[in-house]
């Protein structure tokens, strides 16, 4: 903030002025801005591309047997397949169905739960030795479990999805909360806030990066969960695909289904950040710096 | 005379420091009426933090009675407007959602907006504090103190994380805004010359306990002068008073 307002004109004060354009280094920055365009593509793809290159020599020189591991080529051909005679689309839907569910029931609770925890003492109380104990059992392990109890149906690939998100949220919310500036509590004190409104108008706000943060890593552990569900106990979904195709022999069916994953799982975290951008972009930090 | 708006009854107010108990406050008896603008001034760790948090009702660990319009005050109350030294603002939220913020049904100004503009802040509303100056941050803090219309403003060296031109500045314009506003006001400061050019009234804190030392009043015509030679001999009288060496003018 260059000649901040240490000298403010009378009121209304003014803000420091964006920098005059046209300025010597506007001309710079031109000139420079092709070469630097081209830079910033090429950081985007340049792993990628690294890593098919890898791939392929590595088939095409036998490093890995060419008849368990598909070549780029092959993968690209079954990709063109499973797409256009709808198997793809059917089956990365029914997984995108399982994971919303899930994602979405265990995140809610966990954010209840964690707002709960959070803010009263009692609920702590009540709820977090017990919670914390059940923290460290990996939500695969819960599989088996799960699949006594309800089948092989929906219900336990959703509950298992649900119960990964819903610990990491509820851990955060929990984290957010208590974690808030204790000088913005006493404001809410002096300015009488009731309970209700120190929660919505101070707590949650101000957990609100926490909680997104939590939202994108619940997201990424909710792909695998699926996954490991639907290779356990399914005929559908993403999961399944992979485990049919290693099970018939499609080797390159199953890297489609694993680039699917990877795409999608992507996708979902990119809308994620986006939402943490539009909602938290007040943070001055490190990773919000321009 | 009119009514008293704030009365302060403290006989003490100590802490334990491990196995030692320690005066904090000892006692302490002023009162504030309506409408004057009384300063605190004290050297630091004199106390004068602590005991705006008691009246304010942050601090209860007192002995002794506070009150304000004649009733006991030992919680935080909308009859009180805290100012703090930092800004204090919820950093997601605007200027206008920061003044909002604060509205109390039935006690509120109806019209945010126009206590924006009574601080100069017409044209920032939507600005976050991210995006204010300190001095600007404080005007906020400053409108959203003012939000249910308090009886006393209770602030704690607003201005001292500001540069020498922008306190000044903002002296000028507290004084114009409590005037219009006529609430009085108990101002905590280490600034000699704020608590001259501002108050009615200076009390000089003693430390260790704290006490008031000295009640001062302030008979000067405002706008005020920190330089006029009435203001000097003030600043000198209040400097002997906290032990330090008058300076040179």
């Amino acid at each position: 903030m260059a000649s901040s307002s240490t000298i403010e004109p009378t009121a209304p004060v003014g803000l420091p002025a964006p920098a005059a354009p046209g300025g010597p280094t506007a001309r710079g920055a031109r000139r420079r801005s092709w070469s630097r365009r081209a830079a910033v593509a090429l950081s985007y793809v340049v792993v990628p591309i690294a890593l098919i290159v890898l791939w392929d020599r590595a088939v095409a020189n036998g490093w890995v047997p060419s008849t368990l591991v598909a070549s780029p080529e092959q993968v690209v051909t079954a990709m063109w397949t499973l797409l256009t005679d709808g198997t793809l689309t059917r089956n990365a839907w029914v997984s995108i169905q399982r994971l919303l569910e899930g994602f979405a029931l265990g995140s809610a609770c966990g954010i209840v739960v964690g707002a709960a925890v959070g803010t009263s003492r009692v609920m702590a109380r009540l709820l977090e030795p017990t919670l914390l104990t059940l923290l460290p059992i990996p939500a695969v392990a819960w599989v088996p479990l799960l699949i006594v109890l309800f089948g092989i149906g929906e219900l336990s690939k959703i509950l298992v999805i649900g119960i990964g998100s819903f610990f990491t949220l509820f851990l955060y919310t929990a984290h957010g909360i208590r974690s808030t500036d204790r000088k913005l509590i006493e404001v809410a004190y002096v300015l009488e806030k009731s309970r209700p409104q120190l929660v919505w108008r101070v707590l949650l706000p101000s957990a609100l990066p926490q909680i997104l943060a939590a939202a994108r890593i619940a997201m990424g552990l909710s792909w695998a969960l699926l996954i490991v569900a639907e290779v356990v106990a399914s005929s559908s979904g993403l999961g399944w695909l992979i485990w049919d195709a290693r099970q018939f022999s499609r080797p390159a069916d199953m890297i489609v289904g694993m680039i699917a994953i990877g795409v999608l799982g992507k996708t979902s975290d990119w809308l994620l950040a986006l939402l943490a951008r539009a909602t938290t972009g007040w943070q001055e930090t490190y990773g919000s710096r321009p | 005379m009119s009514a008293n708006v704030l009365e302060v009854r403290i006989r003490e107010r100590a802490a334990r420091v491990g196995d030692a108990l320690v005066r904090i406050l000892g006692a302490i008896d002023f009162d504030v009426a309506e409408g004057r603008f009384v300063s605190l001034v004290g050297p630091s760790g004199c106390g004068k933090t602590t005991l705006l948090r008691c009246i304010a009702g942050l601090d209860v660990e007192y002995e002794g009675e506070i009150r304000v319009d004649g009733a006991v005050a030992r919680a935080p109350g909308l009859d009180r407007g805290v100012v703090f030294q930092e800004p204090r603002l919820l950093p997601w939220a605007s200027v206008r959602s920061n003044v909002a913020f604060a509205i109390s049904r039935g006690h509120a100004h109806e019209d945010v907006d126009a206590l924006i503009d009574l601080v100069g802040l017409t044209g920032f509303e939507r600005h976050r504090p991210g995006q204010l100056s300190g001095g600007m941050a404080q005007r906020v803090a400053l409108a959203r103190a003012l939000v249910n219309v308090p009886r006393i403003l209770l602030m704690d060296e607003p201005f001292a994380a500001l540069d020498d031109f922008m306190r000044t500045r903002m002296q000028r314009e507290l004084r114009r805004i409590v005037t219009r506003e006529q609430v009085a006001t108990l101002l905590v400061t280490h600034d000699i010359d704020e608590a001259i050019v501002l108050s009615d009234e200076i009390l000089v804190m003693g430390t260790r306990p704290g006490t008031i030392a000295e009640r001062i009043e302030v008979g000067l015509d405002h706008p005020r002068d920190p330089t006029s030679p009435e203001a000097v001999a003030l600043r000198t009288q209040v400097q002997r008073l906290l032990s330090v060496e008058p300076a040179a003018v």
